[in-house]
């Protein structure tokens, strides 16, 4: 007894793809509200005793204030668990608190409260980091050290106008602590090329309405990093890491949300806006990630095509 | 409601009815009548003078309905002839009275065409005929002839052939091989004439040259060649509580079907609705997969082909279908669900109506083609063989209607049936069966085009099943009272699925499967039938992942998975005994019928190894049945069962590497009551109510741990109850259909009695929550209409409205970003399939037209699915982080031409 009928799925998507009407739907790529979209861990894959320093890519779109990031974290007894056992009151209590009339004292109670009970940074005031405990692999042994235990960080961003639960964004990732004697590294990622021509993060480009722009994610070659894998039989295999990116845009559209290594590239169409960001983020699928933000200046000079926007 | 035949002459004053005659064509599917009614009382039209003053003569064809009770209930003009002769007859005919038509069920309501006969002047017509010839058999046949029909090259007996040359004329009738002769015609031109009611009539010219044999065919073109099609719902002498058997040739013109006979039960009640029409076997709110579907009541894993829409057997080669909602007998088991068992036509030669040697057909539409040869072979061509395949082609149609470069998808399937039967007096029955079908279905995308982020995801995606069955049947009578029928088959069924180089499936099943049986007639009123139901088979599967499934127990996504590949042989055994025994307990042995029942449902699984092949699961379990049947009047029929239904693990749910699956059967505790009314002339009600109460359910254990685990506990529960209602409208006439409503719920408990609290795996909108919910495909109110008309000059136009509950699904309000998988992780609104899709509205429509060749028909047909729908959503769909809802539609409109080609040769 199953609850979803056999046979069909397949069928099912295909019938789907043919009748289906999902163009009302927003696209993933599509940035048009508070979004996290990434997080690094530095280290990647910390040992026990190590610090580890987080980052985010969060957009915020034009006109939106992003008031706070609060990083709540832990250690995992079960990966696959979601989450950990907190004090949500002292949580609560802290990212809520009114600390401009507080004393000191109260801040301090405050604030210690919500460290025991797992908060690791508010940003933009206090930094995000966390210390991989001493203990953590306590009661692993042999291979298992090598493999490690996961922490949980959770973090949650706030906008300067949030009405309820329903605008804030909140995402998790998995920061595995272990012994490996290759421990995984962040890719670094530098920018792109746009239709062959490199372009830095932080950069802006120059682009033309109706075009298509082909967009291939530049990175370092260690990036793709060879490492040891210890596998059930015991024995250790060198693997290669196989990264994806996932790409982003408030205004255009890509022929693919995805794009797996070695075929990164993807084609962006723009839209009619005139300034638009550009985002992609590198996973290497043991936890590290990069990412490259480009913003885009857009008109319609010299448009051989035409294009309804641009004529007006 | 059948029709018959009869032919009258009103000559002047005087008038005399002939015995019906029967009819030229072959019977319908129905019992024999035991008794034709008999004209009692006659009634003289009187002949209207206008008429009289016109000299108008001619026959009036009337369709006169009777009731069981032999009374006239409706008399209608078929054949008019004008001038007030067609008032008078009708008057005069609703004044008649016959002898009741009785078949083996008793006194029916029949249906017959009355040709009334209106002729001036006796002495005219005695001038008229002939002076009496010489002694016919003096002289030898010097022209002679056979009347068949047009189109189907049928033998038409009793068909009337005058002869008229110069002032002389002469009468005659075809025989049962539809031949006729005169003897001793002078020579010279000849006008030969055949006619009879229903029939255009033919009239010929040829030359009788002296000393010379003339041989003639006389074509006649049946006025309405769907006249035949009839169809049964209901067979009464079993004693399945619901048992509606279809008959093919009317439920193929049943808008959406394609065709396809076997298509139209999803329109009968008890069925759900299935997504996209794909025919998925939601009987009563049961899983498609508790629904056993059979093929000369051997089973087979599947009765349609891939998306549902054709099923895996020849249109041309299905004689019935039957179809069990509920309450079936000990014959059927390992279901909790319903049944649908296709029967295939008897290729045996009917010593009365041999038809014509060879019939070819071939169909087209859309999706497919297919065609099927039937012959008979042997010096006494007692041996009927047929072969039918076909192969869709809507692999090349998909990329025009969908140009998606980025992804395309290929199904394919072909089926192929080759039948022997053999029927002759001093021999058993014996027919041999050999079918088969296979379904491919692949979707493929560019190397550089990402199918989610996963590397194990990215490839080629194929599925491929194929069935194929060798069955023999042969019947033996041991004695009188005592029979023996005996079906073995042989066959295999192989299944894989494969996504890209990282995952690949395959199974592998060779089968023998065996029913026999021992029908014991032990008096009038006492039926014994001892049988056995085997299964028995050889397995294989081995299946390729590129993860362990035991990382699913302590799932991390970050964590790195290895290839893993398991694979097992082994055995399978089922020999399921059962005893089924009817009861006629009153002396009216056709009024009431007991049938209990007694099977064992025995299952065991091996596994092969060294040195000794290894138990995997064993269950056994005893299915009781009760259903009684009780005639009330002769038009009203109350009926009932009760019954324990058992159904073994699935293949999936019955293995494990090592150790023992600990898994009992699946059951279902069955109850339904009903009530049949006869309304009028094929006009038929059934109502019924069931209740379904499902236990030890098979169901995910949350606490799985890995392959040394049991990965399926029987914790589930479930409960369906309802009300079923068709009324319907037998084609008598022109007209037919029906409307069949259900009333329905269908519920799930998956883990009643465990505290999920505990469980780490419950969320929100989990079902693991503990809490009753409604079944995926439960739908509340399920209303169908079909009705069909037929036009003159063989038109046929049908149409079908259907509204359905929208089925039951989860709201999400939102998701939790997944940093590391880069995905939604949703979070549910309210408790598991708690909100539903809209409903859905459609309307379908179909055109035909048969066209009648002298050797060959040609049907062409424009099915138009969806000419009106609403919304029909068929799934909710959800933007990337849950925040947006939209749904997936159903069908839009579909126009489906197609034909059929049938040739007599």
């Amino acid at each position: 007894m199953t609850r979803n009928p056999p046979h069909v799925p397949l069928v099912v998507a295909a019938l789907a793809l043919a009748s289906c009407t999902t163009s009302d739907l927003t696209p993933g790529w599509k940035l048009d509200r508070m979004r996290i979209l990434a997080v690094q861990a530095e280290p990647a894959e910390p040992s026990p005793g190590d610090t580890v320093s987080f980052s985010s890519l969060v957009y915020t779109p034009p006109g939106m204030e992003l008031e706070g990031v609060l990083w709540i974290g832990c250690l995992l007894s079960d990966a696959g668990d979601f989450g950990c056992e907190l004090d949500t009151e002292a949580l609560d209590a802290f990212s809520s608190a009114d600390f401009e009339n507080m004393s000191t004292d109260e801040l301090a109670e405050l604030y210690e409260a919500a460290v025991a009970a797992g908060l690791i940074g508010f940003e933009p005031a206090l930094p995000p980091s966390w210390t991989a405990p001493e203990e953590a692999l306590e009661g692993l042994e042999g291979d298992a050290l090598l493999e490690g235990r996961s922490a949980l960080v959770n973090l949650t961003a706030f906008p300067a106008d949030a009405q309820d639960d329903s605008d804030v964004e909140i995402a998790y990732k998995r920061v595995p602590v272990s012994l490996s004697e290759t421990p995984n590294s962040n890719p670094v990622m530098s920018g792109l090329l746009i239709n062959g021509l490199q372009v830095e993060s932080g950069d802006t480009f120059v682009g033309k309405i109706g075009f298509e722009y082909e967009l291939e994610p530049i990175f370092t070659e260690a990036s793709v990093e060879t490492y040891d894998y210890i596998n059930s039989a015991g024995e250790t295999e060198e693997r290669v890491e196989e990264p994806y990116f996932t790409w982003y845009t408030e205004d255009g559209s890509f022929d693919q949300e995805f794009s797996l290594y070695p075929y990164s590239s993807v084609v962006w169409t723009p839209g009619a806006a005139e300034s638009n960001k550009l985002m992609v983020v590198m996973r290497d699928r043991r936890g590290g990630m990069a990412w490259v933000e480009i913003d885009m200046v857009l008109d319609c000079l010299f448009v051989d095509v035409p294009y309804a926007p641009c004529e007006e | 409601m059948r029709t018959i035949l009869v032919s009258l002459a009103l000559l002047g004053a005087a008038a005399h009815a002939e015995d019906p005659a029967p009819p030229p064509e072959a019977a319908e599917e129905l019992p024999p009548l035991l008794q034709e009614p008999e004209l009692v009382e006659f009634v003289q039209a009187p002949y209207p003078e206008t008429a009289q003053a016109a000299g108008v003569e001619g026959e009036v064809l009337l369709l006169i309905e009777l009731d069981e009770a032999g009374t006239v209930t409706f008399v209608e003009v078929l054949q008019g002839v004008g001038h007030g002769l067609d008032e008078a007859a009708v008057e005069a005919a609703r004044q008649f009275r016959f002898t009741p038509a009785v078949d083996e069920t008793g006194p029916v309501p029949v249906a017959m065409e009355f040709a009334y006969g209106f002729v001036l002047d006796a002495r005219e017509v005695e001038e008229a005929v002939p002076e009496t010839p010489p002694e016919p058999e003096l002289l030898p046949v010097n022209l002679e002839g056979r009347v068949v029909e047009m189109g189907t090259r049928r033998d038409l007996a009793g068909i009337l052939v005058t002869r008229r040359s110069g002032e002389s004329e002469e009468e005659t009738e075809t025989d049962a091989e539809g031949h006729w002769a005169f003897r001793g015609v002078p020579p010279g031109e000849v006008e030969l004439e055949a006619r009879y009611p229903g029939y255009r009539t033919e009239n010929r010219r040829v030359g009788v040259v002296e000393g010379e044999v003339t041989e003639v065919r006389l074509w006649l073109r049946n006025l309405d060649y769907r006249e035949d099609e009839a169809l049964i719902v209901y067979e009464r002498d079993t004693a399945d509580v619901t048992r509606r058997t279809l008959s093919v040739e009317e439920i193929r013109r049943v808008p959406g079907t394609f065709g396809d006979p076997v298509r139209v039960v999803q329109n009968l009640p008890g069925a759900a609705r299935s997504p996209f029409g794909t025919g998925l076997l939601v009987i009563r709110g049961s899983n498609p997969e508790d629904s056993g579907v059979y093929i000369d009541g051997i089973r087979i894993p599947l009765i349609y082909h891939l998306g549902g829409y054709v099923s895996v057997i020849n249109a041309d080669l299905v004689e019935s279908v039957d179809y069990l909602p509920g309450g079936f007998g000990v014959q059927y088991g390992r279901s909790t669900g319903g049944v649908i068992d296709v029967k295939t036509k008897d290729l045996a030669v009917d010593p009365e109506d041999p038809g014509p040697r060879t019939k070819v057909s071939w169909s087209t539409d859309l999706l497919d083609s297919g065609g099927m040869v039937q012959t008979r072979i042997g010096k006494d061509q007692a041996t009927g063989l047929a072969f039918a395949a076909r192969r869709s082609y809507i692999d090349a149609i998909i990329p025009a209607l969908i140009p998606d470069p980025s992804f395309t998808v290929k199904p394919v399937w072909y089926d192929y049936q080759l039948k022997l039967s053999r029927n002759r007096p001093d021999t058993d029955p014996l027919s041999v069966f050999w079918f088969g079908f296979e379904d491919r279905l692949l979707a493929s995308t560019p190397a550089d085009f990402a199918q989610g982020t996963d590397p194990a995801t990215q490839g080629d995606i194929g599925t491929v099943y194929g069935t194929h069955r060798g069955l023999l049947r042969w019947e033996h009578d041991l004695t009188d009272d005592l029979s023996f029928e005996l079906t073995p088959s042989l066959g295999y069924d192989a299944a894989e699925f494969s996504l890209g180089d990282d995952l690949r499936v395959t199974n592998e099943l060779y089968m023998l499967e065996l029913r026999a049986e021992l029908p014991w007639e032990a008096s009038d009123a006492v039926r014994i039938t001892p049988g056995v139901d085997l299964i028995a088979a050889y397995w294989g599967f081995e299946s390729v992942l590129p993860f362990n499934p035991d990382s699913f127990a302590d799932f991390d996504p970050l964590d790195e998975r290895e290839p893993w590949t398991l694979t097992g042989t082994g055995w399978l055994w089922s020999p399921d005994p059962y005893v089924d025994v009817q009861l006629r307990p009153l002396a009216d042995r056709n009024r009431w019928l007991v049938n209990p029942g007694l099977r064992l449902t025995y299952v065991e699984v091996l596994r092969a190894g060294e040195p000794d092949d290894a138990l995997i699961i064993r269950q056994l379990g005893l299915d009781p049945r009760l259903a009684t049947r009780f005639a009330l009047t002769e038009r009203a029929t109350f009926k009932g069962g009760v019954g324990l239904y058992n159904q073994p693990a699935q293949p999936y749910e019955a293995y494990r590497p090592e150790g023992v699956v600990e898994a009992q059967l699946e059951r279902a505790w069955s109850a339904e009551v009903g009530y049949e009314q006869v309304l009028g002339p094929g006009l038929e009600a059934d109502a019924s109510v069931f209740y379904k109460w499902l236990d030890q359910l098979l169901v995910p254990n949350p606490e799985y741990a890995g392959l040394d685990s049991q990965y399926f506990l029987n914790e589930g529960l479930g409960r369906i109850y309802g009300a079923e209602f068709i009324v319907r409208q037998a084609r008598v006439d022109r007209f037919f259909g029906w409307v069949s409503y259900t009333l329905s719920r269908s519920a799930r408990n998956d883990y009643p009695d465990r505290d999920t609290d505990q469980s780490d795996a419950v969320f929100p909108g989990d079902p693991a929550a503990g809490e009753w919910y409604p079944y995926e495909l439960d739908q509340t109110h399920i209303l169908v209409t079909v009705a069909g008309y037929t036009l003159p000059r063989d038109w046929g136009v049908s149409a079908k409205v259907q509204y359905v509950t929208g089925n039951p699904y989860t709201p999400y309000a939102g998701g939790v970003y997944d940093v590391d998988q880069s995905f939604y992780y949703p979070y549910a609104s309210a408790s598991y399939n708690s909100e539903r899709l809209p409903d859905f509205f459609a309307v379908d429509a179909r055109v035909d037209r048969l066209f009648t060749f002298k050797r060959w028909q040609l049907e062409v047909y424009l099915d138009l699915l969806n000419v009106v729908r609403g919304v029909n959503p068929e799934f909710s769909l959800y933007n990337y982080d849950y925040t947006e809802e939209t749904y997936i539609r159903g069908l839009p409109f579909i126009p489906s031409p197609g034909f059929e080609a049938r040739f007599n040769l």
